[in-house]
């Protein structure tokens, strides 16, 4: 359903991001997981054209046969909120101060299905419904800053669901909220995706919460996809270097990541920190930070099949059957 | 009509009272004690001094301060105020009749500047990487260094003596001839915004820039929105709000502004009238002319406050968080 | 989100001097220039009136930029002009620079209850605006650059006040600050050492600003008649006389108008550089995320 193939983002000359291929089968949900910096918002974003002003996307991206690569803001916006919804990474800065929250709803639903204004209103209050808001006609006169992180997350979901979407795009969309709260929007997120048969392209760092929501993994680090597979797979059996330290600094217990956000200290057993963007190494871009490096590391990697649907880019892979490292 | 804004009022009132009764105060005191006997400023110095003790009297200025003082406020209520000493006008009538085009002037402009200040900024901040957002930017600068006064010559220069297609000068009442009180009101409207709206436009200009930025314009995207959709609809107001804060504290500009404009294009308003009670050495319609302009900045500073907290629900609401969801 | 540790040591370095402020330098030179020169020099005699030569347009012989009413050049009235217009806006600037950082640093260290007195003040004080304060001066006293003067200091003094008052409260609450109140350091010990250093260029680039409105406050005082009278020359001055004049000798208002508006231009461009020179945090912030 959507393809993306040599897909390139770049500031000026400078490319960011360089993923030669990415699918996602209808009704299916990818987690692409990265530090930082690693891109992985901006691959989500560029999709439908919601990358930050300024950075130019080159590539083919089909989405149910259609190249929305290069074809501007316009025809983007007919795409967007239609067959493509958003759900954005920090709910309380996502929805307008000044604007009540029927009004925002109203208007994705209008804007989806062209519905008139007290129709539209009426398919708002049942959106609001659907993602298990309480009372729901007296929510809609608040104004955001009047309810929680977690009630706006909900009010932003169910904008995004106002166009029955085939795809639900979703950039880190529990990192601002609490612990407890993050599990009951990411149940929400994975029953809609049941329910309607909805495909998910869900970006997060915290590679335990993907592992939960997600049939498929892709890993990106350095702007680059290095290992993507069914989620069993890569936490079975990951080849890359990357994507085993990653597995080893995360074991995926929800209250764990709590307890490392807390502490600040997520991905302390990966060496260094990830470098800025343009000063990464030649050949695997990896391979200052990783313990195993192989002379043939300074040329790039090609991809590498490991199995049906599991590719990775390493040139001195993780040996079959041997699961996360005990130390990095 | 919400709690909110009805406490909003409240407050908003009570700081209009204070702020009038220091105001009146510091005026009362200014023309009082700095320039000493107010009989001799108004007859002049070599007046004699049977005059001066019948003018004392007339005045009432012989009353210990207090009761000066209060008698002046309460002149405001009962519509007297005396008389001028030179014109023999009624203070309270002229300032009665001279109000109209004063407040048309002051409000106008500051309508007009407001409105294009949007257009200007929001057109340069969404054009800011391009020449013509520069273009804009070295235009407000230039705007902002210009005299109102300036202008309104230039303009007059311009536009009446050489092309003769609006007057110089002159003022005719809306509700007589609305079309020639408009062609009227051109020239010192244009000459009286032209800084604002340059001061203005440069702060839409920055305010928009931050806005663009903002999540939940990419929101608005996210839902179908073109990216100048978005701005239009969720930006416009969001950046309105700060700029709602600037233009009240350009008011004392804006006032200042219209009593010189009121005097180049020979508008009879409030400020003409100073301007001449000024010249007259005229203390006492001095005294209340001052008052009722630091009171229009001071109700037109409440307004704004009002369409302050209009714009930004967030103004004085206790309902935050979703303690109360 | 760029790490800091991979990024080389900023070094320090002399940062180059934003466009603005050059631009703003050469203006204000310029301005400078042209009241120094006229001190010593000057075309003609400025008080000299020349009745056979009256409304020599621009460009005549002898006469630059032509000559008023009079027969007074106006080059020499413009250059003349410079000094009363410096004269004025210096003095009300800085006066209100050190009133105004007076009663900031006052209100920054008193009690809050007093301090919401002061602001309080300071709001109403703000609305007042100059014009009125000269009229009132010119009606009681009289006419001339003292009301100007008094006038311009009146009204910029609460907006010195607030400058002042921001940047100090928030230098009061560093911890050094605290440490150094420890120690049994005087406040006024305090404000001078440690304060006064902190908010200095907020206050450098504010009395820029101060100079460009006090120049336009200035001009527009005299141009109607309550700012400096004859016989001194200011630019607000002669376009007050040229205003009648103004289908016979269009050019007359022409430049005194431009030399105002470099003066304005100027100082205000300076303000604007250097508070990008002074503090570069200025240069926005990432919104974090990516």
């Amino acid at each position: 359903m959507l393809e993306i193939r040599n897909l390139k983002i770049s500031v000026g000359t400078l490319p960011i991001v360089e993923i030669a291929k990415l699918d996602i089968g209808a009704g299916r949900r990818l987690g692409i997981v990265g530090e930082s910096g690693s891109g992985k918002s901006l691959t989500a974003t560029s999709i439908i054209g919601l990358q930050p002003r300024g950075l130019s996307v080159t590539g083919s991206i089909r989405f149910e046969g259609e190249d929305l690569a290069g074809v501007g803001d316009i025809a983007l916006a007919r795409v967007r909120g239609r067959r493509i919804g958003f759900v954005p990474q920090d709910p309380t800065r996502s929805l307008n101060p000044t604007t009540r929250i029927g009004g925002q709803v109203k208007e994705a639903v209008r804007l989806a299905t062209g519905l008139g204004a007290a129709a539209a209103w009426a398919r708002a209050e049942m959106l609001l419904g659907q993602v298990r808001l309480p009372d729901v006609s007296a929510l809609m006169r608040r104004y955001p800053h009047q309810i929680s992180g977690g009630q706006q997350q909900r009010v932003l979901i169910a904008m995004a669901m106002a166009g029955n979407p085939a795809l639900l795009i979703a950039d880190e969309p529990t990192t601002a909220l609490d612990v407890t709260v993050q599990n009951e929007i990411l149940r929400l997120i994975v029953e809609l995706s049941e329910e309607k048969n909805m495909a998910l392209l869900f970006v997060s760092h915290e590679l335990g919460v993907v592992k939960a929501v997600c049939h498929q993994i892709g890993v990106v680090y350095g702007g680059n996809l290095v290992e993507l597979g069914d989620t069993a797979d890569i936490v079975a059996r990951p080849r890359h270097r990357y994507t085993q330290a990653l597995l080893s600094a995360n074991p995926g217990l929800s209250d764990r990541a709590g307890l490392e956000r807390l502490m600040g200290t997520r991905f302390q057993t990966i060496r260094g920190n990830v470098p800025p963007v343009g000063q990464f190494p030649s050949g695997c871009r990896f391979r200052d930070r990783c313990g195993h490096t192989a002379p043939a590391c300074a040329e790039l990697p090609g991809v590498s099949h490991a199995g049906p649907g599991h590719e990775y880019a390493c040139w001195n892979p993780v040996p079959h059957g041997q699961g996360a490292e005990e130390t990095a | 009509m919400n709690a909110r804004f009805l406490s909003l009022i409240g407050r908003g009132l009570a700081s209009l009272a204070v702020s009038a009764l220091v105001g009146s105060l510091l005026v009362f005191a200014m023309l009082r004690l700095l320039g000493g006997d107010v009989a001799l400023i108004i007859l002049g110095q070599d007046a004699k001094p049977d005059a001066a003790d019948a003018l004392r009297i007339e005045l009432g200025l012989n009353n210990p301060w207090h009761v000066q003082y209060v008698d002046w406020m309460r002149g405001f209520l009962t519509g007297n105020l005396g008389r001028s000493y030179s014109g023999g006008y009624d203070i309270f009538g002229q300032i009665a009749a001279r109000l109209g085009p004063t407040l048309f002037l002051a409000i106008g402009s500051l309508l007009v500047s407001l409105l294009l200040a949007l257009l200007i900024g929001t057109y340069s901040a969404i054009h800011s990487r391009r020449l013509r957002g520069a273009v804009v930017d070295v235009g407000a600068q230039v705007g902002t260094a210009i005299p109102a006064f300036w202008i309104g010559l230039v303009l007059i220069y311009l536009f009446s003596v050489t092309l003769g297609w609006l007057p110089a000068g002159g003022y005719v009442s809306p509700v007589t001839d609305p079309w020639k009180s408009f062609l009227g009101l051109i020239l010192p409207i244009a000459s009286l915004s032209a800084g604002s709206t340059a001061l203005l436009a440069r702060f839409v200009r920055s305010s928009m820039i931050d806005i663009m930025e903002e999540d939940y314009i990419r929101t608005g995207m996210g839902k179908g929105l073109t990216f100048p959709q978005a701005l239009f609809r969720h930006g416009l107001r969001n950046a309105a709000i700060p700029v709602v804060t600037v233009s009240a504290l350009q008011l004392g500009n804006l006032l200042a502004g219209t009593i010189v404009v009121e005097n180049i294009f020979v508008i009879p308003g409030l400020g003409r009238l100073l301007m001449v009670a000024v010249y007259g050495r005229e203390v006492m319609v001095v005294q209340s002319l001052v008052f009722i302009i630091l009171l229009i900045i001071l109700v037109m500073n409440f307004c704004l406050d009002l369409a302050y907290g209009l714009l930004d629900p967030r103004i004085g609401d206790r309902r935050k968080g979703g303690a109360h969801g | 989100m760029v790490e800091a540790s991979n990024t080389l040591p900023v070094r320090r370095q002399r940062r180059p001097l934003p466009p603005t402020l050059v631009i703003g330098l050469l203006l204000v030179g310029l301005v400078l220039a042209m009241a120094l020169v006229s001190l010593v020099w000057t075309p003609y005699d400025p008080a000299r009136l020349n009745v056979r030569a009256r409304l020599t347009p621009p460009g005549s012989e002898g006469f630059l930029l032509g000559t008023d009413k009079l027969g007074r050049d106006v080059l020499t009235q413009i250059m003349v002009g410079a000094q009363n217009t410096l004269f004025v806006s210096v003095v009300s600037s800085l006066l209100s620079l050190l009133i105004g950082v007076a009663l900031g640093l006052a209100a920054a260290a008193a009690r809050p209850r007093l301090r919401n007195v002061i602001n309080r003040g300071i709001d109403i004080a703000a609305a007042i605006p100059g014009i009125l304060v000269a009229m009132v001066l010119a009606t009681t006293l009289s006419p001339g650059n003292t009301a100007a003067i008094i006038a311009i200091v009146a009204w910029f003094t609460p907006s010195t006040a607030r400058v002042t008052l921001g940047p100090a409260q928030q230098a009061l609450a560093q911890d050094y600050v605290e440490a150094a109140q420890a120690y049994g350091r005087s406040k006024g010990f305090i404000m001078f050492r440690h304060v006064l250093p902190n908010i200095a260029p907020v206050l450098i680039v504010q009395t820029s600003v101060m100079f460009a409105s006090a120049i336009l406050v200035e001009a527009t005082l005299s141009f109607i008649g309550v700012g400096a009278q004859p016989p001194v020359a200011s630019w607000g001055r002669i376009l007050r006389d040229a205003q009648p004049l103004i289908d016979v000798a269009p050019s007359l208002m022409l430049y005194p108008g431009l030399a105002i508006i470099i003066a304005v231009l100027g100082f205000n461009l300076l303000g604007d550089g250097l508070r990008g020179w002074l503090d570069p945090k200025q240069g926005g912030h990432g919104t974090g995320g990516q």
